[in-house]
């Protein structure tokens, strides 16, 4: 409901995206242009246009700050008030809302812009479609990775919200999350350009099941085995994130203050 | 029945100091400094009672009401709800309890007020037979038909109060906090949600508990009331008896064609005080010292009052001089 009241809010956001993508597209056709090499760390230029745009796209359907916002601002408010008193889990609140959203957003979104992005790139030869039957658990695979993607990040979302129990700002602690995850989700550059030896890291951790993988299975780079291995992995870390997150809020809630009136 | 024991509430609120240098100093050296906002309290409430919880700006209303509904953890002591602490077992009591922060809305700001009200429904889980009677008898009771289907932005402060009310209802709890329900309405309004208050305690018997400024509320609905001051209750008891003990203090006032002078009147040994201002004198007495005849016969014949009004003592004066009291102890 709350998405729909704010229509403007999404098409302004939808803006900011296009932009984002143009501006990385001509990032990219600069660095090809100047460089030596057809394929970079793995990526030939045609992959990584593919992948830029679809993983631009794929942030805006499933990354939404919703969560932590909110809670923040509940706490500087003290409207926190009410939602203790609510006979609900604190942390199914904002789960069925995130949940809710991401459905309105692949539907009305997702779904227009990744076929018509998939659609355009099949047909200039970015992406090469093998089978039909590849393509298709492919498809399968790439939904279930985009909700824990997104479930991942309303996790961690969920306990920056809450963090703002003990510091009430939450400025400083939205740009610390927000910075983290754009870098190590391979929303920046694709997590094969790091280091080797860090990106032997990134690969296991929760970061890369928020936007690189869910983006890789999507365009068949992983075997359906190693996308799997990947969504289970995502799995994994979304349990040990909301573990801690209910730890974390048991301790904090009782440190909560409830400013005004 | 609510039981509490020993209630302590310490804040700790970081010192900061002043000014831009002031601002840096704080980020690297944190002072706390301690704030009792509420300190060592007991009290126990009875089904169906309706308590009015007043005191000060600052006293420590808020902070003990917001304990007792489980929003924040008490610092040492316990608030037991049928035996149960709510601040551990949150989702538990609050099926049991309703509460109105006169300055927060629950409700959603930006949909019709009417979704609310389902969301409500299914958050509480009310059945859809009682939920069908009970809006119908809330509707009729607060008036709010008529902007059932507006955003709650749109509406008014008195007609979002009284959604407000009416939400807090929706799931029929047995305790009803109610902090500051009438904050900034009108007295038609005021008036509306007395009656609202009265008819549902009695109709289902729901334990109310009310702080407000307005003294009005208090003599209207409550048979019990609770003074709370710097954080401790420094009165505890009924209406009637506050009144009693601070004495049955009337004052006539009468209009006279003269100037009279106030030390020539009879003060009836000390027990009669007077003061002459604008035409009229006031003339101020203990009922339970003098008898009432005497004072007024002594103003019609011997003063010649040309007209006469008699008035009690309100409530609203009784506080306000214990308050005043407390303060000069403090």
């Amino acid at each position: 409901m709350d998405l729909m009241a704010y229509k403007f809010h999404m098409i302004t956001w939808l803006i900011v995206t296009a932009f984002q993508v143009l501006s990385v597209f001509f990032l990219w056709v600069a660095v090809y242009k100047n460089s030596p090499h057809a394929v970079i760390n793995g990526y030939t230029f045609k992959e990584m246009i593919s992948f830029m745009v679809m993983i631009n796209i794929f942030n805006y359907i499933a990354f939404d700050g919703y969560t932590g916002d909110v809670i923040s601002d509940e706490v500087s408010d003290g409207t926190i008030a009410n939602s203790f008193i609510k006979p609900i889990s604190y942390r199914v609140r904002f789960l069925a809302t995130n949940l809710g959203v991401l459905g309105a957003k692949i539907v009305v979104f997702g779904l227009p812009m990744f076929t018509i992005s998939y659609v355009i790139f099949a047909l200039l030869g970015f992406i090469v479609i093998e089978s039909i039957g590849t393509f298709l658990l492919s498809l399968l695979l790439f939904l279930i990775a985009l909700v824990l993607a997104s479930m991942l990040y309303d996790a961690i979302s969920y306990i920056f919200g809450v963090l703002s129990f003990y510091t009430t700002a939450y400025f400083g602690l939205y740009m610390l999350k927000e910075t983290t995850i754009q870098f190590l989700s391979g929303t920046l550059v694709p997590l094969a350009f790091f280091p080797a030896g860090m990106y032997k890291v990134l690969r296991y951790l929760p970061f890369a099941g928020m936007a690189e993988n869910p983006v890789l299975i999507l365009l068949m780079r992983d075997s359906p085995l190693v996308a799997l291995q990947k969504i289970a992995i995502a799995i994994a870390w979304l349990v040990v994130i909301e573990l801690f997150g209910a730890l974390l809020f048991s301790r904090a809630s009782k440190k909560v203050t409830v400013g005004g009136g | 029945m609510i039981e509490i024991k020993n209630l302590t509430k310490i804040f700790k609120k970081p010192i900061r100091k002043e000014g831009i240098l002031g601002m840096f100093a704080t980020l690297f050296s944190r002072k706390y400094e301690e704030i009792t906002a509420v300190n060592d309290i007991s009290l126990t409430i009875d089904d169906g009672e309706i308590i009015g919880y007043i005191g000060a700006n600052g006293a420590g209303k808020s902070t003990t009401i917001k304990m007792m509904c489980g929003i924040l953890t008490p610092t040492s002591g316990t608030v037991t709800i049928d035996g149960v602490e709510p601040y551990k077992k949150r989702r538990q009591v609050a099926q049991n309890i309703g509460v109105v922060f006169g300055q927060k809305t629950q409700l959603w700001w930006d949909i019709p007020l009417i979704e609310s009200f389902k969301v409500f429904k299914e958050i509480y889980q009310v059945p859809d037979k009682e939920y069908k009677e009970r809006m119908d008898f809330l509707c009729q009771l607060l008036g709010i038909n008529e902007f059932m289907n507006q955003p709650v932005r749109t509406l008014s402060l008195g007609q979002r109060m009284r959604a407000d009310l009416a939400a807090a209802w929706l799931h029929n709890p047995k305790i009803l906090f109610l902090d500051e329900p009438t904050i900034g309405l009108d007295v038609l309004v005021k008036e509306n949600i007395r009656k609202a208050i009265k008819t549902m305690n009695q109709k289902y018997s729901t334990t109310v508990i009310l702080t407000t400024h307005d003294m009005k509320d208090i003599e209207n609905l409550c048979s019990r009331i609770v003074m709370i001051e710097n954080g401790k209750i420094i009165y505890d008891g009924s209406l009637s008896k506050i009144k009693e003990s601070f004495g049955d203090i009337r004052t006539i006032y009468v209009t006279l064609n003269y100037v009279p002078q106030l030390d020539k009147l009879n003060t009836f040994d000390g027990k009669v005080t007077y003061d002459y201002r604008d035409g009229g004198l006031a003339i101020k007495f203990n009922a339970q010292q003098i008898k009432v005849e005497s004072v007024v016969d002594y103003a019609f014949h011997t003063l010649r009052a040309n007209d006469f009004k008699i008035s009690e003592i309100s409530i609203e004066d009784v506080v306000k001089s214990i308050l005043k009291k407390q303060n000069e102890k403090s």
